[in-house]
């Protein structure tokens, strides 16, 4: 215990140096911004100011990368209290009872309460990551590559089977993923794989420009559709940003419940801050007196989810940071941001650069006052960024697209593959394939085959290293849980509706 | 012909192909002569049975809504039309990002794609927008983080 206590010092100690705090502050403050626009969330985020943390380093990267990520759940909220457009997914369940406040004259309360709320979330939430993250990454010492690869299978089929109706959607897009990370000269035959006799495509794809393809191209082309609706119809005037003692009253004990919920989802792979606040929302409902007041201006309506989406931006990082296993799209982006920093996420990293790891938890202490601060006191002045027409903002990030990309690899051909995967992004739109499941693969691809391989080369080619201990009959009875479960969980429901007629 | 349907042609297009040229990959001259082939080869093989899946699947659903989940060939939308605009700009920008160099080019590409959502009103604010981006990033990537962008010819600044 005590060890975690001098630990989490060190991070202080680095998180509140003037540059790190300076990070801090502009992580959380560009992720509250893009959060707040509709259709663009933190992996737009993180993909699109990746080439800003180049010359920071790794602590001040990886601190600047997680203030854009719970800086984006902060923001998400202010699009959907104020426009009922939500900023980004895990905002959906905000407009709920955020808009009728706002419809109401309640606006001020309701940005306050968010804020708050999300401010709590966060921080409980950043306590039981301190206490959780090194248990699990010793635990994780112990597993071999066998059990490696179906841990990373596990949390790729989680994730594509998300959705009961998407799920074949979802699996084909994780084995496009998977077949993408294979290209290129294999390193342990020097074997050109899947190059088509193309030099370029010898030192393999990489998967940070098809990220940027895919999120901030391909995003930004399908929100041509909406650029030309008449601008929004925005309340610009402001009283004081505060909530009364009733709120407060009828809030806290929803949020108390919402915050370990949704770390608990966030940690989770697949589930992500969307499902979290949807689920803390329907938790709240059914546990309150008056449900008949929720999605008319419920302030504790509002309250959950935002706990909950804040908890859980938390809670996906442990899985990233311990394992180097990205459970979202989010960390998935923010994994392949360290690698290209040369760490290796990972049980390691805790050990080896504990300043790091530890960096990053204490910046999040401090990066959650300073979004307190961002988003209550000068809240008035930063939702205005949302008067700005989408008409012109939305063309730039199509220029910082193409500028992440040059500084990714200082070269012009990489431009036309993002462009492709720009194309590929509106196809998967349009063919309802969640993007998650593709991101994930094309991640963890090259780290499972190796897994897989030397799994193979330790059991001299015998199959049964992956089934022949209990470690890894429990991530294949994981695995195929989390594939069966929606099915399970949907028949379920339809056997209870059958017994109620 | 619905988007599943495309979506499971093309995925058991991709699959067969990955797959078959996977197991036609040359064997390696040293290590362990397949090591590189086994997993791309399960790669192919399940990426077909998943598309075969959402074929047969979507073969035998009867849903009535099969009108609204398909594309509409014929003339494109608007829409439609601006994203190929958007497309044709960023190929021109990918062609003339050396040649003309970071800040010429940017001017160009951002103006075009400003214009096109913008229209001819506000063409001031297009053009400032477009002029302040790009002399805005060049000198935060080339002076500040020390990235270097193509530079402008004959000037050469």
């Amino acid at each position: 215990m005590n060890e975690v206590f001098s630990q989490l010092f060190l991070g202080f100690q680095v998180a509140l140096t003037p540059i790190n705090i300076m990070w801090t502050t502009l992580g959380g403050v560009l992720g509250t911004i893009i959060g707040m626009l509709p259709g663009l969330g933190p992996a737009t985020g993180v993909a699109v100011l990746l080439p800003l943390t180049f010359k920071m380093g790794p602590v001040g990267a990886m601190i600047t990368m997680a203030g854009v990520y719970y800086g984006a759940m902060f923001g998400g909220s202010r699009a959907s209290i104020l426009l009922n457009t939500p900023g980004d997914g895990a905002a959906i369940a905000t407009c709920f009872d955020g808009y009728p406040m706002t419809q109401k004259g309640r606006a001020e309360a309701a940005l306050a309460m968010s804020a708050v709320a999300s401010f709590i979330g966060g921080m409980i939430a950043n306590v039981a990551m301190v206490f959780v993250a090194v248990p699990v990454a010793k635990f994780s010492l112990k597993f071999g590559p066998a059990e490696y690869t179906l841990l990373m299978l596990f949390a790729l089929a989680a994730t594509a089977a998300m959705s009961k109706e998407k799920i074949l959607q979802g699996f084909i897009g994780m084995v496009f993923g998977l077949m993408i990370s294979t290209i290129g000269l294999d390193g342990l035959t020097g074997v050109n794989r899947f190059t088509f006799n193309i030099l370029e495509l010898m030192g393999g794809i990489d998967f940070l420009i098809i990220i940027i393809g895919i999120y901030a191209l391909g995003e930004v082309f399908k929100s041509f559709k909406s650029v030309h609706d008449p601008s929004y119809k925005m309340q610009t005037k402001f009283g004081k940003i505060t909530f009364t003692k009733e709120d407060w009253k009828r809030s806290w004990p929803a949020i108390l419940r919402s915050t370990p919920l949704g770390f608990f989802i966030g940690a989770l792979p697949g589930a992500g801050g969307t499902m979290a606040a949807l689920m803390a929302y329907n938790n709240e409902k059914n546990l309150s007196k008056h449900p008949e007041e929720f999605g008319k201006g419920a302030i504790e309506g509002l309250a959950a989810p935002e706990a909950a989406n804040n908890a859980s931006s938390v809670g996906a990082l442990i899985p990233m940071m311990t394992l180097g296993i990205p459970g979202s799209g989010t960390t998935a982006v923010m994994l392949g941001a360290l690698l290209m920093l040369g760490l290796q996420p990972g049980p390691l990293l805790f050990t080896k650069q504990p300043e790091v790891a530890w960096g990053m938890i204490a910046s999040m202490f401090i990066g959650n006052f300073i979004l307190l601060i961002v988003n209550m006191p000068m809240a008035s002045i930063l939702v205005r960024v949302l008067s700005v027409p989408a008409k012109v903002l939305y063309p730039l990030i199509l220029g910082l697209a193409f500028i992440g990309t040059y500084a990714i690899t200082n070269s012009v051909v990489d431009f036309f593959i993002l462009i492709a995967f720009g194309l590929i992004g509106i196809f998967l739109d349009k063919a309802k394939i969640p993007t998650a499941p593709l991101i994930l693969g094309g991640i963890v691809g090259s780290t499972m085959e190796t897994s897989f391989r030397q799994a193979l080369m330790l059991s001299d080619g015998s199959p049964k290293i992956f089934y022949g201990s209990t470690v890894t009959i429990v991530l294949i009875g994981l695995t195929i849980f989390s594939i069966a479960w929606p099915f399970v969980a949907g028949a379920i429901k339809s056997a209870k509706r059958a017994r109620k007629a | 012909m619905t988007w599943n349907m495309i979506t499971g042609l093309v995925a058991t297009l991709i699959g067969a192909a990955y797959g078959w040229s996977a197991w036609n990959l040359p064997r390696a001259t040293f290590g362990n002569p397949t090591g590189h082939i086994v997993y791309p080869a399960i790669l192919g093989a399940l990426m077909t049975l998943l598309g075969l899946a959402l074929v047969v699947k979507e073969l035998l659903s009867k849903s009535p809504s099969k009108a609204k989940n398909s594309p509409k060939f014929g003339a494109l939308t608007r829409h439609g039309k601006e994203i190929a605009i958007a497309i044709a700009a960023s190929l021109c920008y990918a062609l003339l990002f050396e040649p003309l160099g970071y800040v010429i080019a940017t001017i160009l590409y951002l103006g075009a794609v400003l214009f096109l959502v913008n229209g001819r009103v506000k063409v001031a604010r297009t053009v400032i927008v477009a002029v302040a981006f790009s002399v805005g990033v060049y000198v935060l990537f080339s002076v500040l983080l020390g990235i270097q962008l193509p530079r402008m010819p004959i000037l050469d600044i």
